[in-house]
């Protein structure tokens, strides 16, 4: 087996490849190696990397039967599971583009989806996706076929459009023995320009844009993989799947980095069960969201204060030593000896041994992106001794742009360009990204890939920020930024993440734009809230109960109040309870959980204007 | 893997005895300590560790049958006779009152356990047929049985006052009566039969351990916990608790065989109703229905009144001023304990040590 450095050295010298002609590399080079765990039953099944090909390979020779042909879309519609990357590098390795939906999207979304992309076949997990699709079939001319993974619920259905997985594999075995060499020769046609995927943005405003990664971008992402802030440092590296594979981020990590380290991906069981499939699997490499991080946060101060005194005040003691350490190391490098005892302390009293819960044991490379995060929050996780590297990208440039890095650590910035990436900011401070990472263009919207790619090749990223020439700020979205009446530029993301750091907070939504203070929308954790009111004697019933009630309104207050002590701009005066979950199929969040923050403030309007009367 | 020790990718992984590095790593190292104790301690302590392995092996015998399948049983104390017997007829000097065949340790002691099964099957038709209140009626009825046979028939057990001695060490045709010597070092016999002990004890916990993963360990499980839907999930209930019962007795009999051994004879009185109900002592304050709690009880049961003599003794206080004896002293806090396990810790000494172990096992929380 090789090691991370032959690896490594292996790409520095052949550079990267395009994920379907990596599998095929490594299935024949080391058949045997674990590519997937996927937890069945409470067993982690294993899937090998020749298995990997080989169905790829059957998906492939399928899905040309079924008369998809070079340049031809295929979705999938499904949680991460094995089934689900099986199926990309199958659509890739024949030339084909893969779509990815995210399971939370609701019918109508599907169809746009589905229809923009003008997708042939659609993979979709369970009876729930089946379910929206079939819904949507009859407005979807280009669509033959529903492949479903999991056919309970299913098996009653007589639709002609629907196949199981297995019968749509055992069609790809048999014409893959009529053609051998068919995938491959497919593959070999495969050149850098061709579109390998199609990212669908998020969309916080208007409809979601098909955003074209080509293979030369994904092969350019493997490249830098050597000198990427974000590597696992060990061979034989162990993933866990749970960020979506639609995603950018998610597809970065699963399918670009883990494939090209050689490394296992083990798939979650469920959103549910990240926590403990993380102490299962505790991974070499955890790329994390905000949310999760913030979650994990919270757990752990709550779960403490359950705790017995001893353990409390071990655990404060070791917070206290893993500061103190985390802060020396800031100052003086890592190799402060001060610095390593007292994290040793730390460690041995209270921090391996909750590393070891949380899943972090093994970690030696975590990453935060996708979202702006709390400075307060990175600092918890260093001072634990689990670093966590902030990084900046986006859909349009393949999720690289810049990160910090071991040994350039500024809390608070982005960190400073990935390789190979050339960063500037325009005159309004936007800043600007250009690397041979940046995307293609929108699918079918030549207007917006205008808006976006100047003829340098600049990406206009729409964020603004500050750039010394070393570290990269972002200072929000530059349509979120506000404006106040008297004239102040105030940063919402920066409030709301301060916010968010206390963990009876899950939603906060600032507003200010135009008016004389700023004022938020908050949405509480309810398990968290719930739990603080259990122990106050608090009775509550249903979410909106809990949110309206003054205890936890005062409680509330107070942790707005913390949070404004943290903020250097403009101080929150008001606030008001959202009464209801934020939800995906409500419109409110965005398929990646990010607060849509204009329907919010449409919805909840008679609440903002209540607080400026 | 040993960094991921909570995942299994197979369940024959996730069922095996020592699921990780660390169970294997304190598995040895206590088996090495153990053998080396043999080589330091006294003979005093060899004996009465010996002793206490001993009595863990008929403890787990009656775990089985009650802890793990949850049939009451008092007359456990017999079938422990019942392998005393079998192994001094088998192993034992025929004398002009009893008869004896010198055979073989290792004819004598699997012998002693099955004979014990043996008869544990034969009465199964009569005990599974019971179940609560009624079985515990019958397995006395057992006890008393057992007693009479055990004190008349004289040729085997040699009567009640004058009791027979226990049957001989010969190994391979080796004989360690009198120790063995290997070059310049001599064996001596304790030390033998406390390795012999020891080998017994870790095979028969390995067996235990392995019984509560199978699937006859399941359908114990399932019978202790709700008869009737054991039945219903297509367990055969005449079988396992029949199974449940010969395996208890084959424990008790090999147990039973080894312990006069130790101590060289044995005298029919003492396979009482108080014997059986000491057993039943010895798994409650352990901790019923799990694999280690018999171990603690044991030892627990051997040592403590040895350490209670010990500062009884030590104190210089003489049976005049105390008004009772040091043996005394030891039955009424051994009773005490019994009570205070009861109402304070159903789950016994286990329960203590589960308890303790999750405390760190959840650190830094609490659950």
């Amino acid at each position: 087996m090789l090691t991370m450095e032959n690896i490594f050295s292996e790409i520095s010298q052949n550079g990267g490849s395009t994920p379907c002609r990596k599998v095929n590399e490594i299935a024949s080079r080391f058949p045997e190696k674990v590519a997937f765990r996927d937890k069945r039953f409470g067993i982690w099944s294993e899937i090998s990397y020749q298995s990997f090909w080989e169905q790829a390979q059957w998906v492939g020779c399928a899905l040309n039967y079924f008369g998809v042909d070079r340049f031809d879309k295929a979705a999938v519609h499904s949680e991460n599971r094995p089934e689900w990357i099986i199926a990309d590098i199958g659509i890739q390795s024949i030339r084909a583009i893969t779509v990815g939906l995210y399971p939370t999207n609701p019918p109508s979304e599907v169809k746009y989806l589905l229809g923009h992309s003008e997708s042939k076949i659609l993979f979709a997990e369970d009876q729930e996706q089946v379910d929206k699709a079939l819904e949507v079939k009859d407005e979807l001319p280009n669509l033959q076929k529903i492949i479903y993974f999991e056919d309970r619920g299913v098996v009653g259905y007589k639709d002609e459009v629907l196949m199981s997985w297995e019968e749509f594999l055992s069609i790809g075995k048999e014409e893959l023995e009529k053609n051998n060499s068919f995938v491959t020769s497919r593959m070999e046609e495969i050149e850098t320009s061709d579109v390998a995927c199609l990212i669908y943005t998020s969309g916080t405003t208007g409809a979601p844009k098909g955003s074209m990664i080509s293979h030369g971008n994904l092969e350019w992402c493997g490249s830098i993989i050597p000198k990427l802030s974000f590597t696992p440092g060990i061979s034989n590296p162990e993933f866990l799947s749970y960020l979506p594979i639609c995603h950018i981020f998610g597809r970065l990590i699963d399918i670009i980095v883990a494939i090209h380290v050689m490394g296992t991906i083990n798939f979650a069981e469920s959103i549910d069960t990240v926590q403990r499939d993380l102490a299962e699997v505790q991974p070499s490499m955890f790329p994390a969201v905000p949310r999760i991080l913030e979650r994990m946060h919270a757990g752990t101060l709550v779960r403490m204060k359950d705790a017995s005194r001893l353990k409390k005040a071990l655990f404060g003691l070791a917070s206290k030593l893993g500061n103190f350490s985390a802060n020396r190391r800031l100052e003086f490098g890592d190799n402060d000896l001060l610095a390593k005892a007292t994290n040793f302390i730390a460690q041995v009293i209270c921090f391996r041994a909750l590393k070891k819960k949380l899943g972090l044991l093994n970690v030696d490379n975590a990453v935060s992106g996708a979202a702006p995060i709390s400075p307060e929050i990175l600092k918890f996780f260093m001072n634990m001794g689990v670093p966590i590297y902030e990084g900046y990208g986006m859909t349009e440039n393949s999720a690289v742009a810049t990160g910090n890095k071991p040994g350039s650590v500024k809390l608070g910035t982005v960190g400073v360009p990935q390789p190979d990436v050339e960063i500037k900011l325009a005159d309004d401070g936007e800043i600007l990204v250009r690397h041979p990472g940046v995307f293609l263009g929108y699918y079918k919207n030549e207007e917006a890939t205008k808006e976006t790619i100047d003829q340098d090749g600049w990406l206009y990223t729409g964020d603004v920020g500050e750039y010394d020439g070393e570290f990269l700020k972002i200072i929000d979205r530059k349509k979120d930024i506000i404006i106040t009446s008297g004239g102040k530029n105030v940063s919402p993301s920066e409030i709301e993440n301060n916010l968010k750091t206390s963990p009876y907070i899950k939603e906060a939504i600032v507003i200010g734009d135009d008016r004389k203070f700023l004022a938020c929308l908050i949405g509480i954790e309810y398990d968290i809230v719930s739990n603080w009111a259990l122990r106050k004697n608090i009775p509550h019933t249903t979410y909106r109960n809990l949110s309206e009630n003054e205890e936890v309104q005062k409680l509330i207050w107070n942790e707005i109040l913390k949070a404004n002590k943290l903020t250097s701009t403009l101080e929150i005066r008001k606030f008001r309870m959202i009464t209801k979950e934020l939800d995906h199929e409500d419109g409110d969040l965005t398929a990646t959980q990010k607060a849509k923050r204009n329907v919010i403030m449409e919805k909840f309007s008679d609440l903002i204007e209540e607080m400026y009367k | 893997m040993s960094k991921r020790p909570d995942l299994f990718t197979s369940y024959q992984k996730e069922i095996s005895i020592f699921p990780n590095n660390t169970q294997k790593f304190w598995f040895v190292t206590l088996l090495l300590s153990s053998i080396y104790i043999c080589f330091i301690a006294s003979d005093y302590w060899i004996i009465l560790i010996t002793n206490a392995l001993l009595v863990s092996i008929a403890a787990w015998g009656l775990n089985i049958v009650s802890g793990l399948a949850g049939q009451i049983n008092l007359a456990h104390g017999v079938f422990v006779g019942i392998g005393t017997y079998t192994s001094a007829v088998l192993g034992g000097v025929a004398t002009r009152s009893v008869i004896g065949f010198e055979m073989d340790l290792l004819i004598w002691l699997p012998l002693s356990g099955i004979v014990a099964a043996l008869i544990g099957v034969l009465i199964s038709p009569i005990a599974v047929r019971l179940k609560g209140l009624n079985l515990g009626l019958v397995t006395l009825a057992f006890v008393f049985i057992g007693s009479h046979f055990f004190s008349n028939l004289t040729f085997i057990t040699g009567g009640s006052g004058l009791g027979r001695k226990s049957a001989k060490l010969n190994i391979l045709g080796i004989d360690f009566n009198s120790g063995y010597e290997i070059g310049n070092f001599l064996i001596q016999k304790n030390q033998i039969l406390y390795l012999i002990s020891l080998l017994v004890t870790v095979l028969l916990g390995l067996g235990v351990k392995n019984l509560v993963r199978s699937k006859t360990g399941r359908a114990f499980a399932a019978i202790r916990d709700r008869d009737i839907a054991a039945e219903a999930l297509g367990i055969n209930l005449f079988k396992y608790k029949a199974t449940a019962l010969a395996i208890s007795c084959f424990y008790g009999g090999v147990a039973g065989a080894l312990l006069t051994t130790t101590f060289g004879g044995v005298e029919p009185g003492t396979f009482n109703l108080l014997y059986s109900i000491l057993f039943i002592a010895i798994v409650i304050i352990g901790g019923a229905g799990t694999v280690l709690g018999p171990l603690f009880g044991a030892f627990f049961y051997v040592l403590f009144p040895a350490i209670i003599q010990y500062v009884v003794l030590s104190s210089n206080l003489s049976e005049q001023d105390l008004l009772i004896t040091p043996q005394q002293i030891e039955r009424i806090i051994f009773g005490l304990f019994i009570i205070l396990f009861l109402i304070f810790e159903p789950r016994g000494l286990w329960g203590i040590w589960f308890r303790l172990r999750n405390y760190f096992k959840a650190w830094p929380f609490s659950y």
